[in-house]
This record gives C-alpha cells, sequence and structure tokens, in this order.
C-alpha cells in the first residue's frame, strides 16, 4: 500500500505529470497518423521513428540542460556539423581511424563547451550571444576546416550504428540512444550533481550561497551540451555516409522544441530528459507525418516554430490557472 | 545582465572604427577613394537596417533572433510579385512579422527569445515555400536605387539618411522615443506612471520587421535576385551591431551614431579581409568573436580590477 502511495504522488507531481501528457501525446500522435493514413501503422515504423528520433533526442540532451540551467546553447548547429566534417574528414571512410576521430571530435567538443561555459559564467556574456557567437565561429572553422568542400566519408562502423539492426531486430541506433538516455538520467535524477544542476538553474543566488559550485556546474553543463550535439554530428554523418554543410542548421530550433514540449522549463530550474525523449518522438511522428504529406522541408521549417509557440502558450495557461 | 562599462557610451566603436580605417588605409597604400567610400556606404546599408531595427527592439527591453528571417521573407517577396507591389507587400509583410513577434511577448507574455527564435523558423519555413532556391525576378528601379549614384553620393545614402533623421526625431523629439527608452529602462515605472508599454513593445518588434523588411528590398535590388537564405547570417550581425553600438542589453540605452559606426565596422572588416587575401571564411569567425571578445575583455578588467582594489585594502589596512 505504501507502494502505491508512492506511485501515486509520483504520478501527481508537477513535472512528472507533463512528462507523462507528452508520453500520451506521442502515442495518440501515432495512433492518429494510423488511422488515417494507409501503411502508417506497424512495428518498422515505430522502430524508424524510434530511430530517427534519436539523432534530435540526442542534441536535446544539451539543450534540456542549458534550459534548465536558464541559460540555452545556440551553438549545437554548427558544433553538430563541425564534429561531422571532422570524423569524415579524419576517418577518410576507414574504421581504423575511428577512435582518433572520435577522440578530437571529444576533445574539441569539450573545449568548446569550455568556452561556452567560462564565457557565461566568468566573464557574464549572456548565453544567448556566447552561444550564437560560438555558432559563428564554428561555422568558420568548419569552412576553414574543410576549405569549403568536405571530404572523406563516414567510417562503415558508424553507419551501421545509425542504420543497421540490433538485437532482437531493433535498430543500433535505438539501442545507443537509449544506453545514453539512461546515462543522463542517472546523472541527473541520481547524483549531488543532478541537484545542483536544478538547484542552479532556479535559484542561482542561494545555491551559491549554500556552497553549491554553480559555476563548475554551469560550465560542466554547456561541455555536456557540445559533446551531445557532436555525437550527434557523429551518427549523423553514419547516417548520411558523409557530412555536408548545413546539416545541423535545423537541429538548433528542433533541439529547443524537443525540450519545450517535454516540460522544460525555458525559464530554468524545470525540466526531465524523460520529457525531451517524448518530445524528440512527438516532434519526429509530426514530421513523418508531414512527409506522408509530401509537403517538403520548407513545413517542417514552419512545424517547428508553431509548436514552439503553441507550447509555450500551453504551458502558460498551466502556470497561471 | 549588467552593461560592460566599455560600452556604457559608443565612445569604443568610434575608437575601433578609427583604428579600422587607419589600417585599411595604411593596407591600401593609398587614401580612401571616393569609389571606396561609395562602396562602404552601399555594403553597410543592410548591416546598418537590421542593426538599428535590433537596437529599437534592446532599447525596448527585448532582443529579435528573427530578424534574418524577416530579412530573407521580404527578399523572396519582392523577387516574386509585380514589380509595382513587391516594395509595399514587402514593407506590410515586414510590419506584419513584427506585429506577431510583438503580440505574442507582449500580450501572451512569451519569452522574447525563444518566441522569435520560433517564428524565425516560421518565416524561413514561408520564406522557403515560397522560392526554394535563388531566383525570381526583380524590378530595375529597385535595382537602381540599390547600385546607382547621384553624383558622388549612392541613391541608397538618401534613404538611410531619411531613416536616420526620422529615428533622430522620434528618438528625441517625440513622447514615443521618451517612452520607448522609458519602457526599456524600468517596465514596472513606465506601466505604473501611465504609458501604455505593450503599445511601446509592439511598435518595437514592427519597426524592427520594417526595417528588415527594407533590408530585404535592398538586397533583392543588389543581387536583382530573391535568396531565401540571404538573411541567415543578419540575425547574429544584427545583435553584434547594435551590442557594439552601445546599446545596453538590459533595455533603455541605446544610440543611433553608435549602430552607424557599428555597421561600418563590420563592413571595413570584411573589406580589410579581402584586402589582405586573407580566407573569406574568417568572417564567420569575425562575426562571432568580435562581441564576444569586447564583451569578455571588459568584463576580464573588471575581475582584475576588484583583485587588485583588495589586494590594496588589505595592504593598508596591515600598514
Amino acid at each position: 500500500m505504501i507502494f502505491r502511495g508512492q506511485i501515486e504522488t509520483w504520478l501527481w507531481k508537477d513535472g512528472h505529470r507533463q512528462v507523462i501528457v507528452a508520453y500520451l501525446a506521442a502515442i495518440g500522435l501515432f495512433v492518429l497518423g494510423s488511422i488515417f493514413i494507409r501503411g502508417f501503422f506497424g512495428w518498422g515504423h515505430i522502430l524508424a521513428i524510434a530511430s530517427t528520433a534519436g539523432f534530435v533526442g540526442i542534441v536535446g540532451i544539451g539543450q534540456t540542460f542549458t534550459l534548465i540551467t536558464g541559460g540555452i546553447d545556440l551553438s549545437v548547429a554548427y558544433m553538430l556539423n563541425f564534429g561531422a566534417l571532422l570524423i569524415t574528414g579524419i576517418t577518410l571512410g576507414s574504421n581504423h581511424q575511428l577512435l582518433l576521430g572520435a577522440v578530437v571530435v571529444a576533445v574539441v567538443a569539450a573545449l568548446t563547451g569550455l568556452v561556452n561555459g567560462v564565457g557565461i559564467t566568468i566573464l557574464k556574456i549572456p548565453p544567448l550571444i556566447m552561444t550564437l557567437s560560438m555558432n559563428s565561429i564554428l561555422e568558420g572553422a568548419a569552412l576553414l576546416y574543410s576549405n569549403g568542400t568536405p571530404q572523406g566519408a563516414s567510417p562503415p562502423l558508424l553507419t551501421t550504428l545509425a542504420t543497421g539492426a540490433g538485437p532482437l531486430g531493433i535498430p543500433w541506433m535505438v539501442w545507443f540512444w537509449a544506453v545514453v538516455a539512461v546515462l543522463v538520467l542517472l546523472l541527473f535524477r541520481r547524483t549531488v550533481f543532478g541537484r545542483w544542476t536544478y538547484a542552479s538553474g532556479s535559484a542561482p543566488r542561494a545555491s551559491w550561497l549554500s556552497g553549491i559550485p554553480v559555476n563548475r556546474v554551469v560550465i560542466f553543463v554547456y561541455v555536456v551540451s557540445a559533446i551531445a550535439a557532436a555525437l550527434a554530428g557523429l551518427l549523423l554523418a553514419g547516417y548520411s555516409g558523409q557530412a555536408y554543410f548545413g546539416m545541423g542548421d535545423s537541429y538548433q530550433l528542433a533541439s529547443v522544441a524537443v525540450a519545450v514540449i517535454g516540460g522544460t522549463s525555458i525559464l530554468g530550474g524545470k525540466g526531465n530528459y524523460l520529457g525531451t525523449i517524448a518530445g524528440a518522438l512527438i516532434l519526429t511522428t509530426l514530421t513523418s507525418l508531414l512527409e506522408v504529406l509530401n509537403v517538403g522541408a520548407s513545413m517542417e521549417s514552419m512545424l517547428y516554430g508553431v509548436v514552439i509557440i503553441a507550447m509555450m502558450l500551453v504551458n502558460r495557461e498551466r502556470q497561471s490557472s | 545582465m549588467r552593461m560592460s562599462p566599455w560600452l556604457k557610451n559608443e565612445y569604443l566603436i568610434y575608437g575601433i572604427l578609427l583604428v579600422l580605417l587607419v589600417t585599411y588605409v595604411i593596407l591600401n597604400h593609398s587614401l580612401l577613394s571616393v569609389f571606396q567610400i561609395q562602396s562602404l556606404i552601399t555594403s553597410s546599408a543592410p548591416y546598418f537596417l537590421v542593426g538599428l531595427g535590433e537596437s529599437i527592439v534592446i532599447i525596448a527591453g527585448g532582443i529579435d533572433l528573427s530578424i534574418g528571417y524577416m530579412v530573407s521573407l521580404t527578399c523572396v517577396v519582392v523577387a516574386t510579385t509585380a514589380a509595382t507591389v513587391g516594395v509595399p507587400l514587402a514593407l506590410l509583410v515586414g510590419a506584419a512579422a513584427g506585429l506577431i513577434n510583438g503580440l505574442l511577448i507582449t500580450h501572451f507574455r512569451l519569452s522574447a527569445l525563444v518566441t522569435t527564435l520560433a517564428t524565425g523558423s516560421f518565416f524561413f519555413g514561408i520564406a522557403l515555400h515560397i522560392l526554394p532556391t535563388p531566383g525570381g525576378s526583380v524590378a530595375p528601379w529597385i535595382s537602381t536605387i540599390a547600385e546607382n549614384n547621384l553624383g558622388p553620393i549612392p541613391l541608397v545614402a538618401f534613404v538611410l539618411g531619411l531613416i536616420l533623421v526620422l529615428t533622430w526625431i522620434v528618438y528625441y523629439r517625440t513622447p514615443t522615443g521618451r517612452y520607448l527608452f522609458a519602457v526599456g529602462d524600468n517596465l514596472e515605472g513606465a506601466r505604473q506612471s501611465g504609458i501604455d508599454e505593450k503599445r511601446i513593445r509592439v511598435g518595437s518588434y514592427v519597426a524592427a520587421g520594417l526595417l528588415a523588411a527594407l533590408a530585404g528590398i535592398f538586397l533583392a535590388g543588389q543581387t536583382s535576385s530573391g535568396d531565401p537564405n540571404i538573411g541567415t547570417p543578419f540575425t547574429l550581425n544584427a545583435i553584434v551591431i547594435a551590442v557594439l553600438g552601445g546599446t545596453s542589453l538590459a533595455g533603455g540605452v541605446g544610440s543611433i551614431g553608435g549602430v552607424v559606426a557599428a555597421s561600418f565596422v563590420l563592413t571595413v572588416i570584411s573589406d580589410i579581409i579581402f584586402l589582405t587575401n586573407a580566407s573569406s571564411y574568417l568572417q564567420y569567425i569575425v562575426s562571432g568573436g568580435i562581441l564576444v571578445l569586447v564583451l569578455g575583455l571588459s568584463q576580464g578588467v573588471r575581475i582584475v580590477r576588484s583583485i587588485s582594489r583588495h589586494s590594496e585594502g588589505r595592504q593598508v589596512r596591515q600598514g
């Protein structure tokens, strides 16, 4: 009975309710698609959606936690793109250099996140300006590195990871995303560091006064965000077989969208990666509905905008009522 | 968001501009020719327009991340509509886009940052829908204004001059201007003293939309075509120009002269990059680095000063 009580308390906590609503919405959207569109329903399509959602879901890790600290990371587009260009340029399509390439990408991403974090905390540059500027710097660095024409191809191992089928017929991408998601959830929901992150976002000064190293927490969150975006870049390079300019552009807003859909507050302090996962599933299902209707990339861009505004309006109602 | 002491007034940007112009003249091995000054004005025109729009929004206490996409949208509108209606329609679209931003942010109280990020994506989607790849055609008279000169003065300079005078009058000679600065400085105080703050804030976004539309029309005239991607770099550049030009991100502070100087600064930098045969890709790094460098350095100086003041205090006490 105590157990049941615990579940009920868990269910009715505000943040959890939003996460549950997001999952119900994801399922509802899929059912709606299945009713109205022939061939939409099917185990294969569910797996395909889950697999595609992984890319934006992984970029969304960074966006969720930078939003929770009261910031935002607008450098994910070219962090992703630079990561993809580096891995194809270093490995030149062979598995032998994959480890070296991954280490280089990880170091570049960690340094980028470090600069973002130090700029925001110690130099007091607003997150918007710091990360938007960093996006432009990374775009310049990516253009200089590749001299405007992307080199090489993705190593076969990455392509398998991004597109191949794994155990139980479930794509490797879904397995991989699941493992990453569990690690992220453990880090942010089950460790002291995770609690510090939420505290730093909801009450930065009080957190600092009570001895939480707020600056170090925020810097670490931006490092995580850059690494997550670069990781998505590697996977996306594997998915496309190559890297190209502009491959990260749509992930800028999509990553904010999936976090906001999943109940992360843009004012900081509130949010849960479980919700972001649901957000990624919702956005990908919506996109796949649009693809069936054959409306093109322009509609996708409009959709992201409308979805974010709609979610902000809905959450605003909830706050006031 | 505290104001960086170096940007409290626009003198820093005049200094930077002077240093850059001297560098340019030295690299160029000769003084500026009439042609170079003409091209400086023409190339900085779209920067100035978006920078001024962003500056007005920031003075009123907001931020607009959709400016670049409004430039794209209006550029595409001009290039795909009949010559007679293109310009008024583009201005109308710009104003409407700004109105959407303003209403969502003030009347529905949504975050300006995320709202304009989202509407920007929406405007970009519409631009892509109207014209997926660069093309279309632009009325010849628009290209004439964008490219030709009257005597030694570029025609576009007259348009910019008119906008400068209008903005100056609104800023310093009308109640609307006073309210704009008051709302940005202290929203609650302005509201309590009976200023219709919502009208002012919505107005600032509409002004930004109109100025972005002018930039879009100008770029369409300059390239004689429409391009849905042409505005993308302008969002960051608009913020860079506004803030370098002395507009306080906290709101309530900003000048016209600073914005003019800052838009020249960006243009002269890209001219210098061209003159030294350096990679044109450096432009992205400069756009991204300049504001971070200035804001970061000024905070760094403040930190060093406060540390040295601390140690001085200790010495005095010990003595």
